[in-house]
């Protein structure tokens, strides 16, 4: 049933951030076109393309950079958009009535959102990052690669490998625990009878003072030099540490706010 | 094995003060339809919401098949809501679908047939529906389930009155004999012939509750009639 909530979702998702994917690539393509043929390297099938340099060919290139700088901040609004609208329609609003009415567990309908929120999420990064590769001029696709391949190769090697394996599952634990905290905070607004969506802010914004108090006083706790046998003397433990720090504070934020969720889905669902 | 599709006892529920349901005691045969009949803001949809697991009661106990509310009962409810649940972007087919892979009841080529009937094109999606064409899609939707029980929230108040008698022939001709089925409705007269027991609710509080003509020998009069007369503003 979960594998089927999940395809539903991407489902009713995928076309929206399909179109404003291939948007952004092609502007970064064009984009980068245009500059190349600006600065006098533009060639197609062997043959030289001049930049026109009038006033019309400035303001189409200067307007294909806009476009694209607004597609760019376009996913990143639209994915959150996404998580925030998707969960709160589709569990509280008219498809609400078909979703909590499915014989399947709440912690399902839960994940299945907050696994398709979070593949968007990283396709978005991934997809803004290849379109600023696209747009640099000096770089060819195999140069690209090898210099990502050198990067990994430096992050992994000379013992650097634990230290960014950390980051990464800090990083991917930090987006995880923060779509929770915004389905937690839907949840608890959908608890009134009025003013709901005021109310999910305000329980969002009391999660996330709640989060940086905590976190806050689980960095205090490990490395302030409370007695001799807490402080860390190297400073790369220090940071993977920190690192390990954010993982475990991330996973009880996201265990708290799900099983909230969950409750709140259980036994307190209250649709209008 | 019990001859109640329905049971419940003193089922309370209360939205902060305010009190929709006072301690309401029901059952409900299996086989029978039932009207559930008010006016608005009655608690009738609240009820219907407890049945089908979308609020929890208050106080009071709440049995469908003998089951518990819960993802079981889940399974052996159809319940119709009195608003359109499709996402714009689905297709019929794709609701077809969803319902096939959820309810293991769900008869798809009823569903089709049904469909067929009314010359709805399976690959329209809702977003270009009417509201009429929705609800009807909805109703086939649920009537094509081989349900335990089914909720029909104000199943004909959006459609007109022409189609009306298709909704109330799609209602009798397919739901299961051993199932009953529960209509929400202030539109008596358009469903009155089809009802077996009737029960009137007024302000969280069941006012009658019978069979239908029993009704109708006592008072001498049609449950319309009745209605009216009761709940006389």
């Amino acid at each position: 049933m979960l594998g089927s909530l999940i395809k539903y979702e991407f489902k009713v998702t995928y076309k929206k951030f399909f179109l404003l994917y291939a948007l952004v690539l092609f502007f970064s393509f064009i984009n980068r076109f245009m500059s190349e043929a600006r600065y006098g390297s533009l060639h197609f099938m062997g043959i030289y393309v001049p930049f026109p340099g009038n006033a019309f060919s400035e303001t189409v290139h200067l307007s294909f950079v806009v476009i694209y700088i607004i597609l760019l901040m376009a996913v990143g609004i639209l994915t959150i958009y996404i998580v925030v609208k998707r969960f709160y329609n589709s569990m509280f609003g008219n498809v609400g009535y078909l979703m909590n009415t499915i014989p399947v567990e709440p912690w399902k309908n839960i994940l299945s959102k907050l696994a398709v929120a979070f593949v968007w999420l990283i396709l978005g990064i991934g997809v803004a990052f290849t379109s600023v590769i696209i747009l640099i001029n000096d770089v060819t696709i195999t140069e690209t690669i090898k210099g990502i391949y050198e990067i990994v190769v430096y992050l992994f090697l000379d013992g650097r490998g634990f230290l960014t394996l950390t980051f990464i599952i800090a990083a991917i634990t930090q987006q995880i625990s923060n779509i929770m905290i915004v389905y937690c905070s839907l949840s608890i607004g959908q608890l009134f009878v009025n003013h709901r969506k005021i109310m999910a802010f305000t329980a969002f914004l009391i999660i996330s003072v709640i989060y940086i108090f905590f976190v806050d006083s689980a960095y205090s706790i490990c490395f302030v030099d409370h007695n001799a046998a807490r402080v860390v003397v190297s400073g790369a433990r220090v940071t993977e540490n920190v690192f390990i720090i954010g993982i475990i504070t991330n996973c009880i934020m996201f265990a708290a706010t799900f099983a909230g969720t969950n409750f709140i889905l259980k036994n307190r669902l209250n649709l209008e | 094995m019990s001859e109640f599709a329905l049971e419940c006892k003193n089922l309370v529920k209360r939205y902060g003060s305010k009190e929709a349901l006072k301690g309401i005691d029901l059952s409900f045969k299996k086989g029978n339809i039932i009207g559930l009949l008010g006016p608005n803001g009655s608690g009738k949809t609240t009820f219907i919401k407890i049945c089908a697991g979308l609020l929890k009661q208050t106080e009071g106990s709440i049995v469908i098949d003998e089951k518990n509310i819960g993802l079981e009962t889940k399974a052996i409810i159809s319940y119709l809501p009195e608003r359109t649940y499709f996402e714009d972007s689905m297709t019929v087919i794709d609701a077809i679908k969803f319902f096939e892979t959820f309810y293991s009841d769900f008869q798809c080529e009823k569903a089709l047939d049904m469909l067929k009937n009314l010359d709805i094109d399976v690959n329209m999606k809702f977003k270009k529906m009417s509201k009429g064409t929705k609800e009807k899609v909805q109703l086939i939707m649920v009537m094509s389930r081989k349900a335990k029980i089914y909720f029909l929230d104000e199943p004909i108040a959006g459609v007109d009155p022409a189609a009306r008698d298709y909704v109330i022939n799609t209602i009798i001709n397919n739901y299961d004999e051993n199932a009953a089925v529960v209509i929400s409705t202030h539109l008596i007269s358009d469903i009155e012939n089809i009802l077996d027991d009737v029960v009137f609710i007024k302000n969280g509080e069941i006012v009658l509750n019978d069979n239908v003509d029993r009704i109708r020998e006592k008072s001498g009069t049609s449950i319309d009639s009745l209605f009216r007369e009761v709940f006389k503003c």
